[in-house]
């Protein structure tokens, strides 16, 4: 009798706390959310005050629309090119920092500042130096006599410099993040492997690896779910160019949205990326729930 | 400790009180305006001055200025309206005007115009204040008539043999120009383009050559009209002038304007701003009218910026006092002279101390006889621009469609977006 | 920490000159930056090829800093990152504490939403969200750009991972010795999460104070602008001014860089404690 009332008063407390956090989220995300899905099933234009009620005809549009598969396209090559990127660079970033040689600590903070600069004022640097004629990057490559292409104008390299810059800004970041998970491998399993006779190389595929997977998994999934939502680094360095070879979905949802006013349809696209990533997520659930448990350590 | 929770709340709900009587206008002091405009390259400072002076010269009316990149501004301004807190005067560009004038968002400024003292028909810049009407109503009057001029750098014009005093009057003499100007490596790059054309984000520079070959891309009565002979002559020439390194492809109306203060392109189309910021990057600039086309013809982009009023604005008449303001000749003449940008009224031209301080403006006077309006008119001009036109430009540049399927996509494209 | 399998002088060397070459080119990009905005205009333009300025100029952060209110763009983004980060800080460990060791009826259902909502793009909620904000009346006052973010889906998530570390036996001493829930939250439980905290603060901070979209739609008058937003619309798609764009890009890093480079220490050790270690 007892424990139950305590127990009660355990979970109206937790409640309470819930509650601020529940009310601001309801509030500012999941009815906005709402009111766009009423919003998908409408012929809505904000320009014109168009309201009328289309059911599934906008989620048709979309997928009869050349430029939505095209964006959808570009979406998954941005993610199947930087997730990996990203992930591998900075876990192999963060196996040499954590050698601990002289100066390591100056160059974890080194790499990490891109992280904390603003995406528009990385994209003024890089749009400046990537010119193809006047960028100092390119000058430099051709004087050492390589054949630059015109890395922003030109449609079959311009994703690849989005990329890119969107993985050096945020190297450093999951370095770190990196580096906190080796920090917490028992040195007495290296040792163990030493005397075993296992090279560095072996210790990392075989201990490192292993036992960073929760961290891994965390880094996989947040960067798949924000690259399917990626826009900063088009939207400031290319607007979807050249030749909607850097249109990503996001990108076009804004464009339909605060250039055509479309609402309606802007609306449908966005909800379809929403299941997307719902779907992925549900996929990698798995990850989510391991790197729980993995979280109950004392 | 639930003490901090619901002190938190009601914290929360002080400081959104609090917040919202900020905003309000108190009953005292000058009435504010708000005004946004897209503004924000070297006339900038000119611009801010005038409002400053304005804002000094009277007790009863603040303007509230917001300077912003045009794209951002229309971006914003949809949103502000449907919200109903939109600015009460805007300044934008003339080929926006239709489509929100159709939408019924802004002010019919007939009676106003009609009791002014200062804003008189008769004396506006006739082709930009005919582009302030819609429908028979006046929703606009002239902020900044200007016109596109050809830039030239008068060292590549004396390095590849011509006269920096005299360049190119006719299409002829321009593509003899570029054959010289262009300066290619060992290895065949290019080092010196011809001219810097921009495709996309950029000032109208391709309709420029399309009417100079006598094409154009929406007739009066709302019809397509961009698939013909004359467009087809004047994109095969262009496609052969990228092919040879007159300009590179795909470039913003930023990165054009980037390469010719660089040095690195010979000649841009671009409008009075443009001026500052090639002599401050050292560049020794000429400045001409576009030279003469097919048959004779003379044409260039012309229009520039119009000031309107929101519809939903409280303070209609404090708004219109400073279109008066700007439109009157002291005021005229200080923009003109610090932006080179030629005054809005036609009894200034000339005005013998606006020309002599700032020698540009003749230049541009004359350029602005001849200035079309690029798609005047048109309610879906910023939707035919980014998925018909810059389409057609970017593949017809690269040489990835032939002109003839280039220009039937972007026909089609062109009517399809009309049907929606 | 105790450092492990320490290296050989040839080794630190080895990789002391690697990372030396690596951390230029991958500095590269801020240092041009930081040179640049100490060129003139006619430098900057008129030989991109080089990269040390021949002259030294602080013209282009005089122009700067007398065409916008520079100090009023700092002071804004230092109420807005600052005013959520706080908020942030309290309501995220907050609700994660509940989700993590106070299951109440249909907190699971709660912590669907919350892992929900971080699956959202920003710019699908956007209108509606303007659109309400403006029915409140706050759009372009500090309210209006606090509101949507005093609480965050990633924050509460990775608060919970933390709390999930602590054992619960600190939290039955504190039943035993009387303390409310809360008492033992904030004077028990939260002592332990400090570095979490740390961590999540600066997450919360460089979002914030780097976000560009929701400022920008939120403020309609320059004395509300914050610093990203105030620099993005300082130029315009036909600008020639890049030395003070330039200078503007190295004044906006600098107080980031600073409090990252004073709080580092904790932040790294927070990550250790969250979730998200190995």
């Amino acid at each position: 009798m007892k424990n139950r009332t305590l127990s009660s008063r355990y979970k109206r407390a937790g409640a309470l706390m819930a509650l601020p956090s529940m009310a601001v989220i309801s509030l500012f995300i999941i009815i906005p959310i709402i009111y766009s899905l009423y919003m998908s099933l409408h012929d809505w234009n904000i320009m014109y005050n168009i309201k009328d009620f289309i059911g599934f005809d906008n989620y048709k549009e979309v997928f009869s629309d050349d430029r939505f598969w095209n964006a959808l396209k570009n979406t998954v090559i941005y993610t199947v090119a930087y997730v990996p990127i990203l992930v591998i660079a900075s876990l192999l970033l963060a196996a040499f920092i954590n050698e601990k040689f002289i100066g390591s600590g100056f160059f974890k903070s080194l790499f990490f500042i891109p992280a904390i600069t603003s995406m528009a004022i990385i994209a003024i640097i890089f749009r400046f130096l990537l010119d193809g004629d006047i960028g100092y990057v390119s000058i430099m490559l051709r004087r050492m006599g390589f054949n630059v292409p015109d890395f922003l104008r030109d449609p079959s390299t311009a994703m690849g410099a989005v990329v890119l810059t969107s993985a050096w800004r945020w190297i450093g970041f999951y370095m770190v993040i990196f580096l906190s998970g080796f920090n917490s491998i028992p040195d007495s399993l290296y040792e163990a492997a030493e005397i075993d006779g296992a090279g560095k190389l072996r210790q990392f595929f075989s201990i490192s690896i292993p036992l960073l997977m929760p961290t891994i998994s965390f880094a996989l999934i947040t960067n798949l779910i924000n690259s399917f939502q990626v826009f900063d680094p088009v939207y400031v360095m290319t607007k979807g160019g050249p030749m909607f070879s850097t249109e990503v979905l996001v990108y076009y949802v804004y464009y339909m949205g605060f250039n055509v006013f479309d609402m309606g349809y802007a609306s449908s696209m966005a909800f379809i990326l929403f299941v997307i990533i719902l779907l992925f997520t549900l996929l990698q659930l798995k990850g989510f729930t391991k790197s729980e448990t993995e979280g109950e350590y004392a | 400790m639930k003490r901090i929770l619901v002190t938190l709340l009601v914290a929360l709900t002080c400081f959104c009180i609090f917040a919202n009587g900020s905003s309000e206008t108190s009953a005292e002091g000058p009435v504010t305006v708000t005004f946004w405009n897209g503004y924000t390259g070297p006339d900038r400072t000119v611009l801010e001055q005038i409002v400053n002076d304005f804002n000094a010269s009277q007790s009863d009316v603040y303007i509230d200025m917001l300077i912003m990149p045009w794209d951002t501004l229309y971006q914003r301004l949809m949103t502000s309206f449907i919200a109903g807190d939109g600015p009460d005067l805007i300044g934008f560009n003339i080929d926006r005007l239709a489509e929100y004038a159709s939408a019924g968002r802004l002010l019919d400024l007939g009676s106003y115009i009609e009791n002014s003292e200062v804003i008189d028909p008769q004396i506006m810049a006739p082709a930009l204040y005919g582009a302030g009407s819609y429908n028979g109503v006046q929703y606009a009057v002239p902020m900044s008539s200007t016109a596109v001029a050809m830039y030239y750098n008068k060292d590549h014009f004396r390095s590849a043999g011509l006269d920096p005093e005299n360049p190119p009057q006719t299409l002829e003499e321009l593509f003899d120009a570029w054959d010289k100007l262009i300066i290619k490596d060992a290895s065949g790059n290019v080092t010196q383009y011809a001219q810097a054309i921009g495709v996309r984000s950029t000032v109208a520079m391709i309709p420029a050559f399309m009417w100079l070959y006598g094409a154009d891309y929406i007739d009066a009565q709302g019809n397509v009209v961009i698939n013909s002979p004359e467009a087809v002559e004047c994109l095969t020439m262009l496609q052969e002038a990228f092919a040879k390194g007159v300009s590179p492809v795909g470039l913003t109306g930023q990165e054009a304007d980037n390469l010719f203060a660089a040095g690195v392109a010979s000649i841009e189309f671009n409008g009075p701003w443009a001026y500052q910021g090639f002599a401050d990057a050292g560049i020794d600039v000429g400045v001409a009218v576009l030279p003469s086309g097919v048959d004779g013809v003379k044409a260039t982009v012309g229009g520039d910026s119009v000031l309107v009023i929101n519809k939903d604005s409280k303070v209609p008449e404090a708004a219109f006092s400073f279109i008066e303001y700007w439109n009157s000749p002291d005021v005229q003449r200080q923009w003109a002279v610090g932006t080179g940008a030629p005054p809005t009224r036609m009894d200034m031209m000339s005005d013998e101390e606006m020309l002599t301080a700032n020698p540009n403006i003749g230049i541009f006077l004359e350029a602005s006889q001849d200035a079309r309006i690029f798609m005047a008119g048109q309610t879906l001009s910023s939707r035919f621009d980014a998925e018909a036109l810059v389409p057609l430009y970017e593949s017809i540049s690269r040489g990835t469609a032939t002109v003839e399927d280039a220009l039937a996509t972007a026909e089609a494209t062109m009517n399809s977006i009309l049907g929606n | 920490m105790i450092r492990r399998n320490k290296l050989s002088m040839p080794a630190n060397i080895i990789l002391l000159v690697c990372f030396a070459v690596v951390g230029i080119i991958f500095m590269l990009p801020l240092l041009w930056m930081l040179f640049s905005s100490l060129k003139t205009e006619a430098a900057i333009m008129g030989a991109p090829g080089v990269f040390f300025p021949d002259d030294y100029t602080l013209e282009n952060f005089h122009i700067l800093l007398t065409q916008i209110p520079f100090f009023r763009f700092l002071v804004n983004s230092f109420i807005f990152a600052g005013g959520v980060t706080l908020s942030s800080l309290l309501l995220d460990s907050l609700a994660g504490y509940a989700f993590a060791k106070l299951k109440f009826k249909g907190s699971s259902v709660c912590f669907l939403i919350v892992l929900i909502s971080m699956m959202i793009p920003f710019q699908i909620t956007m209108i509606p969200l303007y659109l309400f904000m403006n029915k409140m009346h706050v759009i372009n006052t500090f309210a209006g750009l606090i509101l949507p973010r005093l609480t965050n889906a990633f924050g509460i998530y990775f608060m919970r991972q933390s709390f999930l570390s602590v054992p619960n036996d600190l939290i039955d001493a504190g039943r035993i010795d009387g303390l409310s829930e809360f008492g033992i939250f904030f004077r028990i439980i939260i002592p332990v999460v400090v570095s979490s905290l740390s961590t999540l603060a600066v997450f919360h901070f460089m979002y914030n104070w780097n976000d560009f979209l929701w400022p920008m739609l939120m403020t309609s008058s320059q004395n509300m602008q914050t610093l990203p937003v105030g620099l993005a619309l300082f130029q315009g798609e036909h600008t020639m001014q890049h030395g003070p764009m330039f200078a503007g890009a190295v004044l906006s890093i600098l107080p980031i860089l600073i409090i990252f480079l004073c709080a580092q220490k904790t932040f790294i050790k927070g990550i250790a404690l969250s979730g998200i270690k190995g």
